[in-house]
């Protein structure tokens, strides 16, 4: 009973903001809002909390999710409206809706998330640069985990790529059970066209999470089990 | 935020969020509608800063007025202060990211010596000049308070203005005396002129100092008809009507005190012979408990935070500490907000509090006898015996705590080695307490942590004469208390002796002293607390090129005729005390609290307080 879910932004000086702190930033913001949370039962009851998917440091993002509990039940935008008079700036809440007792966590059911990035070079020809690794078979990489450099095909976890304006949007694999990380999409973007990849310089935010239901893309806000 | 500061800068350094402000209920103003623009530095990193109360209390108490807006800055870590130099960065306020040299005022709080260093730092982050004398009239005015401004000395050619005692009392009449000769267009010099008449402010330029032959004051006078002889500190007499805030800052990343504070009292009734905090904060003066459980409520509620702390000297000295802890767990404990005592004492009372608080299980329980025997317990006039330590321990082990970490300093005026042996004895008889319970109603494991801290003599300290023991004569102690330690179950923690001799040289400083600071900031010395970054070698060095000896500040025992540095502040508390206690310390006689008996210090000329109780 009375579960949640929200989705939010964590723009501008937010992205600075990493994941355990921001996970501290939304309890305290809950407390501040006056929302009646759930707390779990044991010797250390803690939120019943959960985000989707952790951001990096530095990438911004318009489609964050959470999930939550309430001892009571609350208007949705009650919820939304409180919870944004407690968040700092660069930190707003789109939308609260209520999610079915059944429904799975975002965690659980995240299986991509689109990316909009901007690269600090011009890329010659990137149209064609992006419809060339929709059309090969094997984007090879090298990932480097704990010292050891591997190398992983990691054409399957690009699900679309296309241009908006001159940025690239990537809708790439997000979870547990696929994960890219749009830097190496990016980084190998770089390598083909022989440019300098510089991590640091390149902006990315993410705009929004899915599930995947029968081939389609589904936003985590619509995939409430209700 | 700054424009110039771009983000691959921030996405460069460790923790970027200690740069960008933005907290919760940071106070915003637009810097065109206000009068006085005053940066808080604080001279450390942002997380030990932001830890801070007097901080809280201060930024909140000054963005009350209306004409003026205080913004924070801190030391940026050598990474960012790297990428600053790098790119032309100027430390900037984190508010509105403008940078601080284009302020009315930069304050400094003086929480430690060892963070002198940082000062003369950001001072040059700033793009200030780093010299009083060199200031121009469109530079900031530097002021600086706290408790190392009892003796200003040796920041007086650096900083223009120190406050001496409690923000709440004369900042008001301060800054609105600055204003006006601001809308006059008056100098700086013609402001300090008339500021140096308000109480407790020292201004260094209005005094001289002539030194004699040996380098001990030949005397310390005014040079301007108006600054006063001697500065008397400003303290709130009432504690319950005095300005505090109804909320806190609260930071977007972790600090090193994530909670709510609560203060409980200023000032402490016990009267150790080493603590300067113990005298210079006198008389004690406490809040009602309807007072503290308001603040409570909406410190609470305008945070977040799930703890609370309840701060002072001696928490447990506060005289409605039973009610004051009962209600607060009444009123918070269904919110999930703990409760967190630091400065307890351990007794059978506040053990019970604790389990019902459940804190402490993750840092143990924690004592401080200083010394090892009660010998030498009694020399500095701490008021705990061993009894009430083992008994504290014993009521511990079978609450189920298991840790248990004691507090020593080594180098207290008399010590000798049987009361470093006793340290030892304690220790090992701590343990013994514990194998004493039977197993079924003791905690599972047994740690005694000792720690041990090389004293260092404080102005305004019945010690401030007594020599500080040699850096070798620490490293030697310190050798000889590890190898009378014995047993598994005992570990040994010690400070560097090197960093606490600065800390006599600085604590103890006199204007001499600024140039050796500059001198060693110069050679790379800056964060001499982070163990990490101690750079003894260039204070080493500062001391040969300024020509000063370390064994003058640190070593040398002064005689009580001799003018001090700080004699011209006055505490209250009188000189003819500290000589008293001093020949008392050596006579190895107590002297009662000051609830027991009044010692007659002085501190009762401010007229409040527990010399009225």
């Amino acid at each position: 009973m009375n579960k949640y879910r929200m989705k939010f932004t964590k723009t501008d000086k937010m992205k600075f903001i990493g994941h355990l702190d921001m996970l501290k930033l939304f309890q305290r913001a809950v407390k501040r809002a006056g929302l009646p949370i759930s707390y779990s039962t044991g010797f250390n009851p803690h939120q019943i909390m959960s985000f989707a998917s952790p951001l990096a440091l530095g990438t911004e993002s318009i489609g964050e999710y959470c999930d939550f509990r309430l001892d009571e039940k609350i208007d949705c935008l009650r919820i939304k409206d409180s919870l944004n008079t407690a968040l700092p700036e660069g930190m707003t809440v789109l939308e609260v809706c209520e999610t079915s007792e059944s429904s799975k966590n975002s965690a659980s059911i995240i299986d991509a998330a689109l990316y909009e990035i901007v690269c600090d070079k011009k890329i010659n020809r990137l149209d064609e640069v992006l419809a060339d690794i929709l059309n090969s078979k094997e984007i090879i990489i090298k990932k480097t985990v704990k010292d050891k450099t591997k190398e992983v095909n990691i054409r399957e976890d690009i699900y679309k790529l296309y241009l908006k304006e001159e940025n690239v949007m990537a809708l790439i694999s997000a979870g547990s059970k696929r994960n890219l990380k749009p830097e190496l999409l990016i980084e190998y973007i770089y390598n083909i066209s022989g440019l300098e990849f510089i991590p640091i310089k390149i902006k990315s935010k993410r705009i929004e999470m899915y599930t995947v239901k029968g081939g389609e893309f589904i936003p985590l806000k619509e995939a409430v089990g209700l | 935020m700054n424009s110039y500061i771009k983000d691959e800068i921030l996405l460069k350094v460790e923790k970027p969020a200690r740069y960008i402000g933005n907290e919760i209920n940071m106070v915003k103003k637009n810097p065109d509608d206000i009068d006085i623009r005053f940066a808080f530095c604080f001279p450390d990193v942002y997380e030990v800063g932001m830890s801070h109360l007097g901080l809280q209390i201060l930024y909140f108490f000054l963005n009350r007025r209306n004409d003026t807006y205080c913004e924070r800055a801190f030391a940026p870590w050598h990474d960012m202060e790297k990428e600053m130099r790098e790119n032309g960065i100027d430390l900037f306020a984190l508010e509105t990211g403008d940078p601080i040299k284009n302020f009315d005022f930069v304050g400094f709080t003086l929480q430690y010596e060892m963070s002198y260093t940082n000062i003369i730092n950001m001072l040059d982050l700033a793009g200030i000049s780093i010299w009083s004398k060199d200031r121009g009239e469109n530079e900031p005015i530097i002021i600086a308070g706290g408790p190392c401004a009892y003796n200003p000395e040796p920041l007086a050619d650096i900083v223009d203005i120190f406050y001496i005692g409690e923000g709440e009392v004369s900042y008001d009449e301060f800054l609105q005396l600055y204003k006006e000769c601001k809308k006059q267009n008056l100098s700086k010099r013609e402001f300090f002129k008339k500021a140096v008449k308000i109480s407790g402010i020292y201004i260094p330029c209005f005094y001289d100092v002539d030194y004699n032959s040996d380098g001990t004051i030949k005397s310390f006078e005014p040079n301007f008809e108006d600054a006063p002889k001697t500065v008397k500190k400003v303290i709130v007499k009432d504690m319950d009507s005095v300005f505090y805030p109804d909320k806190q800052l609260v930071p977007l990343i972790e600090v090193i005190h994530d909670r709510v504070v609560l203060e409980v009292f200023r000032g402490c009734i016990r009267g150790c012979r080493f603590c300067q905090a113990g005298y210079v904060y006198r008389p004690v003066r406490e809040k009602s408990y309807e007072c503290i459980l308001s603040k409570a409520q909406s410190l609470v509620d305008n945070s977040g935070h799930e703890e609370i702390s309840l701060t002072s000297l001696s928490t447990g000295d506060y005289t409605q500490f039973k009610p004051l802890a009962q209600s607060l767990i009444e009123k918070f404990s269904d919110k999930s907000v703990n409760l967190s005592l630091p400065s307890l004492r351990i007794d059978a009372f506040s053990l019970e509090l604790m389990k019902k608080i459940r804190q402490v299980r993750k840092s143990g329980l924690t004592f401080a006898p200083e010394a090892g025997s009660q010998r030498l317990r009694n020399v500095i006039n701490k008021g705990i015996d061993e009894n009430e330590i083992l008994n504290g321990c014993s009521l511990a082990f079978k609450g189920g705590w298991g840790r248990v970490k004691l507090y020593f300093m080594t180098g207290l005026p008399t010590e000798n080695e049987n009361d470093l042996l006793e340290m030892a004895k304690l220790s090992s008889a701590i343990v013994d307490e514990y194998f004493k319970i039977p197993k079924e109603n003791r905690a599972k494991s047994i740690s005694v942590i000792i720690s041990c801290s090389c004293f260092v003599p404080k102005p305004f300290t019945p010690f401030q004469w007594q020599p500080q023991a040699s850096v070798e004569e620490f490293i030697q102690k310190q050798k000889f208390i590890k190898a009378n330690i014995s047993g598994k179950y005992i570990k040994f923690n010690y400070h560097e002796p090197e960093l606490s001799s600065l800390e006599a040289v600085l604590a103890r400083g006199d204007r001499k002293t600024s140039k050796l600071i500059v001198k060693a900031w110069e050679l790379g010395a800056k964060f001499d607390s982070w163990n990490e970054l101690f750079n003894y070698d260039a204070w080493l060095k500062a001391f040969e090129e300024t020509s000063l000896s370390k064994e003058f500040y640190a070593n040398r025992q002064r005689r009580y005729d001799e003018i001090l540095p700080w004699d011209f502040i006055d505490i209250g508390v009188k000189r003819d005390f500290f000589i008293r206690e001093m020949e008392k310390a050596k006579n190895e006689e107590i002297t009662p609290n000051c609830r027991a008996k009044c010692a007659a210090c002085g501190a009762k000329c401010f007229g409040g307080g527990v010399c009225f109780e």
